[in-house]
Order: C-alpha cells, then structure tokens, then sequence
C-alpha cells in the first residue's frame, strides 16, 4: 500500500513508466486478489496511474510522430532537438 | 616536424588475400588535414616497401602494403619498422613504430589459406573509384550508398535493349548496372537509369579499346552565376564554353557509381554478367545471379548549411561530417619588396593561373588541359621572367610582377576569389601587424597593371593561333602581338600565332580574371588560352582529360608539337612582359628563348609520372607514386600535394641558395619579405609562399562567414566525410531461397531451444538427484 502509493505521487514528477510499472505491478493486488482492507485505495492507485500514464503514452506517441515525420523539414530547430542525427540523409 | 602537433597511433593490421600477404597500416592522428598526402614504408632489413596514398578526405586512414610471399617468410621473427612520411610543408617528417614480431609471424601463417566464411562468399572487386558527395548553398550533388551499402543483380547496359531491360522489363530489380564510358557519357541515358527507380548502383567500366571523342562531366557554362555576369537574363550568363559538357558532375544520384579502373577486374565482372546473368533469347536467367555490393555511404547531407550547422550543434556523436572546400594559393613576386615602399598605382603584373581541375571520381583528376598545360605554361614564364630579373629590377613602369597560382577554381573561384578578396581587405600578403618590422608590401587591386592568365593552352597541328581574350587590355594585346612574331622559331613544331578573340559579346571565358574584374572594374585583365568562343579541349574537367587527350607523350625529338608550342607561348609572354618594362636593351628580351626540353620535362611530371626527376628533387627522396598527381582541390584543411611541390618548383626558380643549415632555414621575424625553405639539402631564400585557399563565405574553423556567405558572391562548396569504398560481387540466391534459408536457420535454433530445455528438465534421468544433496549455504537452519 505504502508502495503504491509512493509509486503514484511519484510519477507526478514527470515519471510516466513509474505510472506504468505501477499499474501493472499491483494490477493483481488490486483487482484479482481477494478484497482486503486497503484494497480499495489501491484501485484508486492503480486506475489512476494506468490512465496517467496511458496520456502519456498517447501523448508521446503523437510527439514522436509529429517529430519523425517533420525533422527534416524543420531544418535547424529539427537538429536542435535531435540527440542522433541520421547521417547522408535530410 | 611538420605534423603540427597531432598525435599518430599506428596499428597493423594483416588479412588473407590470395598469395600476397597484405598488412594493414592504420594511422590515426588527432589532425585533421594531415591525412591528404601520405607516404607509408615498410622497412624490411634495409629495403623498405613502398605504399603511397594520397586521398583527398579520409576520416581515418588504412593503407594495405601487399608483399610477396617471399617478403613474408622474411617477415618471420623480425620486427618490422614502419615508416610513415608526411609531405607537408616544405619538409617531410617521419614516425617509427615496431611492428609486433607475434603479429609478423600470425601473418606468415595466415597467408596462404583463406578460410573465412566472408572469402568464401565474396569477392572484392579492387580499385575501384567512387563518386562522392559535395553541397553548395542549395544543393547536395553525387553519389552515396545506404550505411550497409547498395545490392543489386548486375546487368550490362550496351544496347538500347538492355537500357530498356534495366529501366523497365527485366524481372530482377533492383539492378547494379554496367556502363561502358560510351553509354555513360550520355547523359539522357543515365538520367533514364535513375529516374526508372530500378537501379542501384552503376559500375562505370574501364576500356582500352574505346576511343571516345568527347566526354566532360562538367556544365556547359562552368562556374555561372559566379563572376562578372551573374544576371541570369545576361546572355553571357551562360555561353556554351563547354559545349561537350554533360553536367553529369553536378546531378544528384541517389545510388553510389564506381569507376572500375583495373582491366582483371573489369573482365570478371563482365564475365561474371555472362555466365550468370545475361538474359538467353530475351528471356531472364534464373537464380543464382551475379550480384554486386557498392559501399559509399556519405556522411553529410542536403547543403553545406546543414551539413555544416550539424557538426556544431550539440549531438551524441560529435564528428565532422562535411568541410568546405579549398586548398592552398601558392604565389611569389620577381622582387621582394618591404612594406616601407608601398606600390604606386598600375605599377604590378601579376601572371595567374589554376592549379586545379575536377571530375567525378576520386583520386583520377588528371586535368590535362584543364589545368596543367596553363600551369607548365605558368611555370615556364616565370622560370624565363627570374632568369632576367636582376634587368628587371631597373624598370621605372613595373615595380614588380606577381605570380599566383589558385586551387579551387573549378569550384566557383575559390582561390582566386580569396586572393581578390584578402587585396581589397588589405591583407595580402599578411595585413600590417607593427609598422617597425619589415613586413612585406600590401598589394591592393589598384596596383594591379595587368592581371594575365594562362588557361588550357595544349595545342597541336598546323599553326592554329592562341587567343587573348582580354578586358580593359588592348595594349597588353599589341604588345603580345608584336613579340609573337618576333620570336626565332627554329623548328616548325614551335610556331603559333596569337590572335584576339573576335566573339566579343560572348564575354570573358570562365577564368579566375573573373574575380579580380568583379572588384575593380578597369582593371586590365587577359586570358590567354587555345580556344575562342568554345573550348577545344573536349574533355574538359573530366576523368579522361589525360596526357593522351592532349596527343602528349613525353618523348626524345620525335613528336614535340605540344611541348614546342607551349615553350614558344612562355617565352613570347616573357618578353611581352619584359617588353612592357620599358627597358633600353634588346638584349634582354632575346635572352629568352624557347625551351621545349624543359617543358617537356614539366609535361611528363605533371601529366605521366609523380615520381619524375624533378620532383624527386623537390621533395628530397624518391618515394613518390609513379602515377600522376590528381588535380582535384580536395578540401581546405588537408595538403595537397601538387600545391607544395609547385610551391618548392616556384622557390627553386625565384630563390636564392644561401647557407643555412635545416634549423637555420626558417622565417626571420626581422625580415618577412622572404620565406626560408630545405628543398634537396640547400636552403632557399625566396618570396614564394602559399596562403589559405578557402572561399570568403567560410571562416578559417570551417563555419560560415555569415555577410560574405549572403552576398552570393563567393564560392559555397562542401564535401561530405565518408568511411569507406567497397565494391564486392557475389552469387545471389533466389528470394525464395534466402527466406527458406533464413527460416530454416530459425526453426533449428528453436529447436535446439526446445531440446536443450526439455534435456534440462529431464536431466535427472542421466544424473540422478540424490535426494540427501543439500547444497551449502541453502541449508536450513
């Protein structure tokens, strides 16, 4: 419970996958075992941080499309932004 | 000595290859630059192998000294010393290194067996020459392949139905095609190759018996937009000076092209072709084909702004991927003149002309007429103008006659451009540091009397004249009119007549007049060269603009007709110069005569043999190649060593001998009119020196020099950093086959998988468990 917790107000700090990792560690505790006492803040956890990190993710993907597919064209702030520049090519 | 500061690791390297044993010299240096020209020893007891290299850009550098199996077995528990000589500067400088007698013996032992998978399947396809990558302010143009290097089944293009195979029926795309140098040299059917989407590489191939009679690779307007008529409404914006030019040189080719060069090598491929691939009755071969791998993957892209911006911009992998083209200006005066006496004005000639050619392939630039025959020219005149300059001296119209020589000219004026633009900055020679020393004299555009250049002046036959086409300049024309037909022509090889262009709407030829014309707009300025409203050379800046397309061969008296008609033009343009000195005595001027030998000689070096006499002589040992020295610039940072053995030539005419000993030979900061260089183990005190050829659009660290780069004015070359050339052929298997070779590779891995594990498991069947075993440390307690 302290974990989930913790894991939770953690990813508030930019730290999406620690969302992910959380929905899916205590996905079992939250949802298949049988209910015990702190059981329901775990739910709470646990969607919450699933659907964090799903807009994340949904956000990120977009960037990332948006980003490859336009590098090339927008010329130095493209560059700028990139960590590995493809060599011989736009 | 002369390394400036780098830092050389020197490994070797061995691999199997045939009967040789080759070894692998890898040198790696912290400098940029030094990599151009470089000479590599393997010393083996007191004889010493021989591999020369010059490459124009390298990111590192591997040479491969193939010995004979004989050399091998001496190898054996010796150590070997490897000698890598540098020309650079004025002298060269040397690095030991010992090879491992360990690795000495390995190699002794792998020489005989190649084993390797890698052997077995390819065979590489040697000396083969690649097109590479080079980008101005718009566009990037030439080859490159992908990272891994280009596949395609190798067809022969030698008809107008195997073009249409290639480009459109055959069922075996992507093709590497082969092109004989006629089929190449067209430019419709190569633009059909790539526009057809279906080809993946050329192999352009060497023949003997082919005669072509023209084939240049450059524009018909070389250099346009640069210069003096730089509206593209102008007519003269782009007069077809070229006529026989392709422009194949500034396409774009999405796929590399080699130039295969070695006639073994050309014949297996071929053969290779035939015997798998070509199509029987029209109908295609079934697999195995013949299949080729070209590697030429370029670093740099788009233009030089990118190319250049990526290389500053912070990154993961930090590395140079283009440089801005360049070399050096080599140039002299007759007289060395201090900065305390300043030229008046119209009181200097100054003799011009370029050093360098281009093409598409590196390293075979041989620029016969493109080039060299205006720089023998060159050459031959100042040799004439030295041997009177002590007369000279005394003239009260000319204080001096300037010479220059300017690398990158093929490149939109590089050269001539920075000369010109360093004059009216009034820093050439050096600008003014402190008024005490005694540096030497600024030379400004508006000291200038007459700016005379040589360009392509090869000439054969029955008396065909010279032109002069000129500008601001009719005097200088009269002038060189009347010592023309004054000369003594002993032989008939040696006669020519000088005439004066009569297209003049047409403009000036592209020449470096151009840049000096550009920025002061009476400055008297005159080409001299062997054409007059379209270039004779036929080859112009192309890979086949060698000695034979000139009809030079060096020779004893037999045939001199080239070598005769550049001698008369000298000696003619040396008392048009003396003439123009307005001096009281005849004498001078008939003091100079025509020397066809020395030509000759001049010709041969250039244009036949790097390892000549006289350059022998100017770097100071005998180990040069015996090839030509390619007259590509190559870019700004690396030495060219064309430039610094005409530097040394110009020194050994204009200079001195004084003695000095080698640490004694070098600039005196109290005297800076004259440079001190080593040529041959004398000590020189000359004027000739060299300065930075790099276009005023770049700054000296290779960024760009934003006003000068905006103005459009000046020179915005690049070239891309590549890795390596290869060229491999290999018998490619149907795609059927490579995808059930691959899947069958995967079921047996996951079959090994599945038995391993299920082996694991039932382990206890072999190696039964003792139920008593605990192991130590799991023991409860």
């Amino acid at each position: 419970m302290y974990l989930c917790r913790w894991y939770y107000l953690a990813g508030f700090l930019f730290l999406p996958f620690l969302w992910a990792i959380n929905s899916f560690w205590f996905y079992h505790e939250a949802f298949k075992k049988p209910p015990f006492q702190e059981q329901k803040d775990i739910k709470t956890y646990v969607i919450r941080s699933a659907i964090g990190a799903s807009i994340w993710f949904i956000g990120l993907l977009a960037w990332i499309i948006t980003f490859q597919i336009n590098r090339s064209s927008w010329g130095e702030l493209g560059d700028q932004l990139s960590f590995v520049i493809p060599t011989g090519r736009a | 000595m002369g390394i400036k500061g780098g830092k050389e690791d020197v490994t070797v390297r061995q691999t199997t290859y045939y009967n040789y044993c080759p070894v692998t010299v890898i040198v790696a240096t912290e400098v940029r630059g030094c990599y151009s020209s470089v000479i590599i020893g393997l010393g083996l007891g007191r004889r010493f192998v021989i591999s020369w290299s010059y490459s124009s850009h390298f990111s590192f550098v591997e040479w491969v000294i193939l010995l004979s199996v004989e050399d091998c077995y001496w190898v054996e528990n010796r150590s070997v010393t490897i000698r890598v000589t540098w020309i650079g500067e004025s002298q060269h400088s040397e690095i030991f290194a010992l090879m491992d007698p360990y690795q000495a013996v390995q190699m002794n032992e792998r020489t005989t067996h190649g084993d390797r998978t890698n052997t077995k399947i390819y065979e590489p396809v040697t000396g083969a020459l690649a097109c590479f990558r080079r980008m101005n302010k718009t566009h990037q143009i030439g080859c490159s392949s992908k990272l891994t290097g280009n596949v395609g089944v190798l067809h022969l293009v030698d008809s107008d139905d195997a073009l249409n195979w290639v480009s459109r029926d055959g069922p075996h795309s992507p093709y590497i095609v082969l092109v004989y140098a006629d089929r190449f040299v067209n430019r419709t059917t190569m633009i059909q190759l790539r526009d057809s989407g279906r080809v993946s590489g050329v192999l352009l191939l060497n023949s003997k018996t082919l005669k072509l009679d023209a084939f240049s690779e450059e524009n018909t307007c070389p250099n346009r937009g640069y210069g003096l008529y730089t509206d593209p409404k102008d007519p003269r914006y782009c007069e077809p000076w070229n006529s026989k030019g392709n422009g194949l040189l500034y396409e774009e080719w999405d796929f590399p092209i080699f130039y295969v060069t070695d006639p073994t090598q050309v014949e297996s491929l071929t053969g290779c072709f035939s015997h798998f691939n070509e199509p029987v009755n029209g109908t295609a071969r079934d697999w195995p084909l013949c299949a080729a791998q070209l590697q030429s993957h370029m670093l740099a892209a788009v233009d030089s702004e990118t190319c250049i911006r990526r290389e500053n911009v912070f990154s993961l992998q930090p590395s140079r991927i283009c440089d801005p083209m360049g070399g050096r200006n080599v140039w002299g005066s007759l007289f060395a003149r201090s900065q305390q006496q300043p030229y008046s004005n119209n009181s200097v000639i100054v003799i011009g002309a370029r050093l360098d050619s281009s093409s598409m392939f590196d390293q075979l630039t041989p620029g016969a007429d493109s080039a060299v025959t205006a720089l023998v020219a060159f050459l031959e005149t100042i040799r004439h103008l030295t041997s009177v300059k002590n007369d000279l001296l005394a003239s009260k119209t000319i204080e001096n006659v300037y010479f220059m020589l300017f690398s990158g000219e093929a490149f939109d004026y590089i050269g001539s451009s920075r000369i010109v633009f360093d004059m009216k900055s009034n820093r050439f020679p050096f600008s003014i540091s402190d008024s005490t020393t005694s540096q030497p004299a600024i030379l400004k555009l508006e000291n200038i009397k007459y700016f005379i250049e040589f360009n392509q002046v090869a000439l054969k036959g029955k008396i065909p004249p010279y032109y002069v086409h000129s500008l601001n300049a009719d005097g200088f024309f009269t002038e060189i009119q009347n010592q023309g037909q004054k000369i003594d022509r002993p032989l008939k090889f040696e006669q020519v007549k000088i005439e004066k262009d009569n297209k003049n709407s047409q403009g000036l030829p592209p020449s470096s007049v151009h840049s000096f014309v550009t920025h002061r707009d009476d400055l008297p300025g005159v080409v001299i060269t062997n054409h007059n409203s379209s270039y004779r050379n036929m080859f112009h800046n192309s890979i086949y603009d060698s000695a034979s397309a000139i009809n030079y061969e060096y020779s004893e008296a037999h045939n001199l007709d080239v070598q005769g008609k550049i001698a008369t033009l000298s000696a003619t343009v040396a008392r048009t110069i003396v003439s123009l000195a307005n001096l009281p005595s005849e004498e001078i001027i008939n003091s100079i005569v025509p020397d066809v030998d020395y030509v000759d000689e001049l010709l041969h070096c250039y244009l036949e043999a790097g390892n000549c006499l006289t350059f022998q002589h100017m770097i100071g040992h005998d180990q040069l190649p015996s090839d030509p020295f390619p007259t590509y610039v190559g870019v700004y940072n690396n030495l060219n060593p064309l430039a610094i053995l005409t530097q040394n030539l110009l020194s050994t005419y204009q200079g001195v001998k004084v003695s000095k000993d080698l640490k004694e030979c070098k600039r005196n900061y109290d005297n800076q009119t004259v440079e001190y260089v080593w040529i041959n183990e004398t000590c020189y005190e000359t004027t000739v020196n060299w300065s930075l050829a790099l276009s005023p659009a770049f700054e000296t660290d290779g960024r760009i020099s934003w006003s000068e780069w905006n103005s459009g004015m000046y020179s915005t070359w690049t070239e891309s950093v590549w890795q390596k050339f290869t060229v491999r052929i290999f018998l490619k298997p149907s795609r059927t086959h490579e995808i059930l070779t691959i899947v069958f590779g995967a079921l047996v891995c996951l079959l090994s998988f599945i038995v391993i594990g299920w082996v694991s498991k039932k382990s206890d069947v072999i190696f039964p468990s003792r139920g008593e075993f605990t192991p130590v440390g799991l023991s409860e307690s």
